[in-house]
């Protein structure tokens, strides 16, 4: 059998896990007959809706989704700036860190929503967004980029070393190729940690936009299905930009076997 | 020797017996409900702040687990999920509630009126807030209604943007928002703080209405109608204490939202207190009718607006207890 063929199967058994959980959905829905239990049908009507006419204020739902991606991106793209640097630095340095992880460790554990008093006292609008998304994408990013520089190969570093290679020249050519598979690993986990934040960080309030916004409003008048699509959007979303991920991490890291997500 | 080992067992096996006699009569007189409010609304519901505080309803045999939300909508998902027996909130959300098809049913009024839209110093008369942006707690909120009509009975566009009502004075002087709309005694608080001034009241825009409601769980009502009228009865007689204890409540309102007292006086003046509670019933139908309107309550599900109010609003446990027609 051939990789195409392969790839049309994998397809195939995707589509049918979806009609399957979709079937189950439907006949559960059917079982509870309660308008907090709504059928596919139900929630592919709201989707309509919502996508057509907008939500209840008149806010499209691509205005909701842009709004959301936004943040997102320059949330995640500020975590990446600033997770990636300091993990190497960190990394190749560890006294760096060894004298510096009586801050940066106990931070780590104080989850974004925590922020969110200081956040709305200290920060405005946007800035806030990304504050709180930079919370929770920068750590997956800083540590996996920390450990992988402490784990390249060593005889790969000696027999730099033995050919007299500089450090600048090691870091370049070895611990910087060598890390990279790790960083976008790190990278997606950090990806998926921005999307859980969205909800919370659209929960402060002060914007009508945005699909955790979205997903409050219908929460408000009890809407299941407009909630559904709200959390399915999310879903399908991240699903997107984690398969592109995988797939940029297949074409550039190519010559590493072992990379092999999917 | 064996004499006494026979009456030490008589002792114990009666020791026994009336203990577990006495703890199974605790038992079964005791009975639970879970009570829902909504967070530093103790001028909107001043009635079960008192319950709560004086153990009103323990001293009539009741155990109660208290739950505090941050709006009304809140509470009706938690009484949705079966989580909440009892609560006290705006009357919108009940109605959104209720619109959805859930059976919760209004017992009594809480207060009258109570709300007021604060503004930045610059924004002088009502046609200055066209093209603001004003803060509510939420779309299914009777305060976000509110300024819906405010909107358009003049004609404006304003934006309504959702927040926790106790961070619309800091969204307020950040400049994040042009104004807010809250129930006492945020709006107060802010003024008190120099961040704007009162340009509507609630009174301004529907004079009357009613605001925050007693709500209950229907099929309690059906499965247990004298705890239900326990619960009533009860809380009519916070009601009451209330009235005739003023300043004792203000000062116990103070406490519990932190504010000044001259603060809580002030808004006070914003908010009725009709006796006995009976709920203002053409301001909750025109705001039902603005709820299907917006599509809050979706269209179709109330064909008949008298009949969707005596499904929600049941007065005569009220009459009954108050001796007075509604």
């Amino acid at each position: 059998m051939d990789k195409r063929t392969n790839q049309l199967k994998t397809v195939a058994y995707n589509l049918l896990s979806v009609a399957i959980v979709a079937l189950l959905w439907t006949m559960f829905a059917a079982w509870q007959n309660s308008p907090y239990f709504p059928s596919p049908a139900e929630i592919w009507k709201a989707f309509v809706g919502l996508a057509t006419k907008g939500d209840i204020e008149g806010v499209s739902l691509s205005a909701h989704i842009w709004a959301s991606l936004v943040r997102i991106f320059a949330g995640f793209v500020a975590a990446c700036v600033l997770g990636i640097p300091l993990g190497l630095a960190m990394g190749l340095w560890p006294k760096l860190y060894n004298r510096t992880r009586a801050i940066l460790e106990p931070i780590r554990f104080i989850p974004p929503i925590a922020w969110i008093p200081m956040a709305i006292v200290l920060l405005v609008g946007f800035g806030r967004y990304v504050f709180l998304i930079w919370l929770g994408a920068f750590f997956p990013i800083f540590i996996t980029t920390l450990l992988s520089v402490t784990r390249v190969n060593p005889v790969h570093v000696n027999v730099a070393k033995v050919f007299g290679a500089k450090r600048s020249y090691i870091i370049r050519k070895i611990v910087i190729p060598s890390v990279l598979p790790d960083i976008a690993t790190g990278m997606r986990v950090g990806l998926g940690i921005a999307w859980m934040c969205i909800v919370a960080a659209e929960m402060i309030g002060g914007e009508m936009v945005g699909i955790g916004r979205l997903i409050l409003k219908y929460a408000e008048l009890l809407r299941m299905g407009e909630i559904i699509v709200g959390m399915l959007v999310i879903g399908i979303i991240g699903f997107i930009m984690n398969e592109i991920f995988i797939m940029v991490e297949n074409r550039l890291f190519r010559w590493r076997s072992e990379v092999s997500i999917d | 020797m064996r004499q006494m080992v026979s009456k030490f067992w008589l002792v114990t096996a009666l020791v026994c017996a009336f203990t577990f006699t006495t703890t199974c009569a605790v038992f079964a007189a005791e009975k639970e409900i879970h009570f829902g409010y909504l967070v530093a609304d103790q001028l909107h519901s001043p009635a079960v702040m008192i319950m709560k505080e004086k153990k009103m309803l323990e001293a009539e045999g009741i155990k109660v687990t208290w739950g505090e939300f941050l709006a009304g909508s809140y509470l009706m998902q938690h009484m949705v999920s079966g989580e909440i027996d009892f609560g006290s909130g705006g009357c919108v959300p009940v109605m959104i509630t209720r619109g959805q098809g859930v059976d919760v049913v209004i017992l009594a009024s809480a207060n009258t009126e109570g709300s007021s839209i604060v503004v930045k110093n610059s924004i002088q008369t009502v046609k200055d807030m066209d093209g603001t942006n004003i803060g509510t707690p939420g779309i299914g909120s009777i305060q976000d209604a509110m300024v819906e009509k405010v909107a358009k009975d003049n004609s404006l566009k304003i934006t309504r943007k959702s927040m926790k009502v106790s961070d619309m004075p800091i969204f307020l002087q950040k400049g994040e928002i042009d104004g807010f709309i809250a129930w006492a005694p945020h709006p107060a608080r802010a003024v008190d703080l120099g961040y704007g001034h009162e340009i509507l009241t609630s009174h301004d825009i529907l004079p009357g209405h009613q605001c925050c409601v007693l709500v209950a769980n229907g099929e309690l009502l059906k499965k247990d109608p004298e705890l239900v009228r326990t619960v009533l009865k009860t809380y009519l007689n916070a009601y009451e204490w209330f009235l005739n204890n003023i300043d004792e409540a203000l000062a116990m309102m103070a406490t519990k939202t932190g504010m000044k007292p001259e603060v809580v006086r002030n808004a006070l003046k914003t908010v009725l207190y009709p006796n006995p509670p009976f709920c203002n019933v053409p301001s909750m139908k025109q705001m039902a009718e603005g709820l299907v309107e917006s599509d809050k309550i979706q269209k179709g599900v109330i064909t008949n607006m008298d009949d969707f109010m005596k499904d929600l609003y049941r007065p005569q446990l009220l009459e009954e207890l108050s001796g007075k027609k509604q």
